[in-house]
């Protein structure tokens, strides 16, 4: 069973040497595999946690990533919907958009925005 | 001015014939703009129609509005080519408004097939083709699964559900997780450890029990709308 | 008949015949057929004409096509309005530095002082942008996230500090739940539950801490961003 976890977290990652994002990797892994095909699709946001909490450790440490996954999973109910235009980047795939970059100790966003075109006159 | 007016009217017409929409649809733009009289003959509104259709849904959309608004009398003929046009561009809604006054009931069913309202195109098939007719007749009665069912059959043995809607390795999948987990509530309680019972009924059971009858629902619709397309194409291909 | 037709055809892309179409393509919003239409005119006129390009230049603004834009605006020969073009090109792309850097010799005027008070306001320094434009009263007002730091020491505090209420009602009841649990294992003396119960809730309440403070930025941030939309919607 170790040796499947191990193989199925390299498939993914085959360059990575860190241990203990390797066992992250992996719990992630049997997670996303196993457990999360059973519950159904019950995450509100769009990337779902699991896949949020991979990618907030690949790219922001694991000290980082843990604060930032466990912040997302309390943040995770449906009260979400009412801040999708506010808090959150909109609506994808139909549900919230919360990408990890959306934080604003690590990674300060700007985002584009849309204004009334006037001649300067 | 005329004469100018006529060759422009050539080349847009000859750039629709060719399926240059794009480059039809300004041409028909200047015609429009250069002679306002040019608005008020059929054939050049009804390809000017057909082209914005197959640039833009909703734009067409409200073209097609506009072109019945200026011209209620329509004929039959350029009814069945505007029809046969929005059915290529997916407006099947608004062709099937167009195409009920005429007498084309065979594509008329075709518009209705494919805007999946398989009783009303029974009902306008069944005078032109039997057989067509027949197979619609079956495939309403027929093989769907039942979300109902799948559901039911999950709430009393998770994975069941799974199973009766084709996907045997989730069914057993979840029957196998929703069973330990029952059975380690199981065996807490039997220990009377309440506390312990209840993180794992609220964070562990709960979720696998109704996770497993979310998915006997969601796979049997998938199963169906997998079943509907095949049939659909089939239908297509056969008889259209 | 095929010169005959061309000569036909001539008639039509008489060059004010086509200003005329290009016009109405624009009033009509079909910026892309008329941005066309007007390239063409300046290809039968082989001129330069400036309100022409001004028109070119605002149908790839509407566009969006901003690096474009920016190019054409170099084909005005007024080079006062070119720059003036760019500049707005540039702030409505979002290149704030940009504007203040095109602008930095025109500062006295009444058009340059509005856009380089609006490139400050776009970078959310409105106090800076005061000194240029008129902005409106009251500035945004931010909450501190020291304070919201503080507030997380209770669990949820920094969520209900920046009215997010479902989130901070969330994450007091999973801190609770967690706390709760380990002290409970704690005094039945099972040591493993306790650690593992203990680890879980000093990461969520880390978590916690780390949100509340992210949910101060965020508030901030998004005050900021209306007070910004205010100020570019007054046109100022």
């Amino acid at each position: 069973m170790t040796f499947l976890i191990i193989i199925l977290v390299f498939n993914q990652h085959p360059k990575e040497t860190n241990p203990v994002k390797i066992v992250f990797g992996a719990g992630i892994c049997v997670y996303q595999k196993i457990i999360s095909p059973v519950q159904g699709d019950v995450c509100n946001f769009y990337p779902s946690c699991s896949h949020f909490a991979g990618e907030a450790i690949e790219k922001y440490g694991i000290f980082w990533g843990t604060l930032m996954a466990s912040d997302r999973l309390m943040r995770c109910n449906h009260s979400a919907v009412n801040y999708y235009d506010t808090f959150y980047s909109g609506i994808k795939n139909g549900k919230v958009n919360d990408p990890p970059e959306n934080n604003f100790i690590l990674s300060p966003i700007r985002k584009p925005f849309d204004i009334i075109i006037e001649k300067i006159e | 001015m005329i004469l100018f007016i006529f060759a422009q009217f050539t080349l847009a017409e000859s750039l629709f014939s060719n399926n240059y929409y794009n480059l039809a649809l300004i041409e028909y733009k200047r015609l429009f703009f250069f002679d306002t009289t040019a608005q008020k003959n059929l054939q050049l509104r009804l390809h000017y129609t057909m082209a914005v259709l197959n640039q833009d849904f909703f734009k067409g959309y409200e073209e097609t509005d506009k072109l019945f608004n200026d011209f209620p009398e329509i004929d039959i003929e350029s009814r069945i080519i505007l029809g046969k046009e929005l059915i290529k561009t997916g407006n099947y809604n608004i062709a099937i408004d167009i195409l009920k006054p005429t007498q084309e009931k065979r594509l008329l069913a075709y518009s209705y097939l494919c805007n999946r309202q398989y009783s009303n195109a029974f009902k306008e098939i069944q005078v032109v083709d039997e057989n067509l007719a027949k197979e619609i007749k079956n495939f309403i009665n027929g093989p769907e699964k039942s979300l109902t069912k799948a559901m039911l059959f999950s709430a009393i043995l998770p994975g069941a559900g799974e199973m009766y809607a084709g996907n045997v390795k989730q069914g057993i999948q979840d029957f196998l997780l929703t069973s330990l987990s029952g059975f380690i509530l199981y065996n807490s309680i039997k220990n009377k450890k309440y506390v312990d019972a209840g993180i794992i009924f609220s964070f562990v059971f709960n979720r696998f029990y109704f996770g497993s009858i979310s998915n006997a629902g969601r796979i049997a619709q998938s199963h169906n709308e997998k079943l509907e397309e095949k049939w659909l194409n089939y239908i297509k291909n056969r008889y259209f | 008949m095929m010169i005959y037709f061309l000569f036909l055809q001539s008639e039509l892309f008489n060059p004010d015949q086509v200003l005329k179409f290009a016009d109405y393509l624009y009033l009509q919003a079909d910026f892309n057929s008329a941005l066309n239409e007007y390239r063409r005119y300046l290809f039968l006129c082989d001129s330069n004409k400036q309100e022409v390009n001004e028109k070119i230049i605002d149908c790839l603004v509407r566009l969006k096509r901003y690096d474009e834009a920016i190019k054409s605006a170099d084909y005005l020969s007024d080079t006062t309005a070119a720059v003036y073009t760019k500049s707005l090109i540039y702030l409505l792309k979002g290149d704030y530095p940009i504007v203040r850097e095109l602008l930095k010799n025109m500062i006295d005027e009444t058009k340059s002082k509005r856009l380089i008070g609006l490139s400050y306001a776009g970078e959310f320094n409105f106090l800076k942008a005061k000194e240029f434009i008129d902005i409106p009263h009251p500035l945004p007002k931010h909450k501190s996230p020291v304070i919201g730091g503080l507030f997380s020491l209770f669990p949820g505090g920094g969520h209900f500090y920046c009215q997010r209420v479902g989130d901070g009602i969330y994450s007091m009841l999973v801190i609770t739940t967690g706390s709760l649990v380990s002290y409970y294992c704690y005094h039945q003396n099972e040591k493993t539950k306790f650690y593992i119960s203990l680890g879980i809730s000093i990461i969520f309440y880390a978590g916690n801490i780390y949100g509340g403070i992210n949910a101060v930025h965020n508030y901030n941030y998004y005050e900021n961003e209306k007070y910004r939309e205010i100020i570019f919607n007054r046109g100022q």
